[in-house]
């Protein structure tokens, strides 16, 4: 098996178990974020201090868009990030992709944004996606449930995202026309690159199942 | 071919339907967004304040920090 693929089994496995969990405490990843379940306000970024991973080497959040970054089925989104040490001793923290949700807290698709949108450094794809594989590697023992759900989910799409940051560089690439990337990266026009689909109980079934619904 | 290995592998132990009975038992509706207080009263506003920096989504805490390692902060 090459490490993907076992990393992407292990999730399967991982978000399936987080699943049951939150079933049985009548939440979702969203209610999870949350402080109180039924408040949530515009522009605020849950929880306070950030999901921080046991310190490790992700880091993410959830929030809830205003005018005029609001999308049409979608409650709010998770960002992901991941540090990296490829450019300079120092950790930098680059942005993997967003998780948008749907109203009844499930997952609707992966999406990448240009770097004007989220700060941090920006990796190309290859360089990111290794960074996600080491950051998969490391012992969720002390995530929490919504932790180890955020971790599964990207081992269990490692190929989608792979591909998700392929066409956001591709995107990025015929966008620029010539330009100097730093400038392409600042670009208040350019706000999405690319996106991709998600259908959780499609996937599971795949990897723990293998059949098609 | 991969997938098909998934099978063997976790086939005997996981359904589809207790999978599907897994993902519905974490459907509940979510709240609905509300525009706080301190914005419509004219107060600070992460996404329309001149000091985000356009970020909407940045991870910064400070929408005026100079450092873009998110956690250093605190």
């Amino acid at each position: 098996m090459t490490p993907a693929f076992e990393l992407s089994t292990t999730a399967a496995e991982s978000i399936y178990q987080c699943l049951l969990e939150m079933g049985q405490r009548h939440t979702n990843p969203v209610l999870e974020v949350l402080a109180q379940p039924d408040r949530i306000e515009q522009g605020v970024k849950y929880p306070p201090g950030r999901l921080r991973f046991g310190d490790g080497p992700l880091r993410a959040y959830y929030h809830v868009h205003t005018e005029p970054y609001l999308r049409s089925g979608e409650h709010g989104h998770f960002h992901l990030f991941v540090a990296t040490t490829s450019l300079e001793s120092e950790t930098r923290w680059c942005h993997v992709a967003g998780l948008s949700m749907d109203r009844q807290g499930q997952p609707v698709r992966w999406f990448a944004v240009n770097n004007w949108v989220t700060g941090g450094t920006w990796l190309d794809a290859d360089t990111l996606w290794a960074d996600i594989m080491a950051a998969l590697t490391v012992d969720p023992a002390g995530y929490s449930l919504l932790e180890r759900w955020l971790a599964g989910m990207l081992g269990l799409y490692l190929s989608e995202l792979q591909q998700l940051l392929q066409e956001r560089d591709a995107a990025l690439a015929a966008e620029s026309a010539g330009q100097p990337l730093p400038e392409v990266l600042q670009e208040r026009a350019i706000y999405e690159l690319s996106a991709v689909p998600i259908n959780l109980l499609d996937m599971l079934q795949t990897w723990l199942v293998g059949q098609t619904v | 071919m991969r997938r098909k290995q998934s099978k063997l592998i976790m086939g005997s132990a996981i359904g589809l339907a207790a999978i599907a009975v897994a993902i519905d038992h974490t459907r509940h509706t979510l709240p609905e967004p509300t525009v706080p207080q301190h914005v419509t009263s004219g107060g600070y506003y992460e996404e329309d304040s001149p000091c985000s920096l356009d970020s909407p989504c940045s991870m910064d805490e400070s929408p005026c920090s100079l450092d873009e390692t998110p956690c250093s902060l605190e």
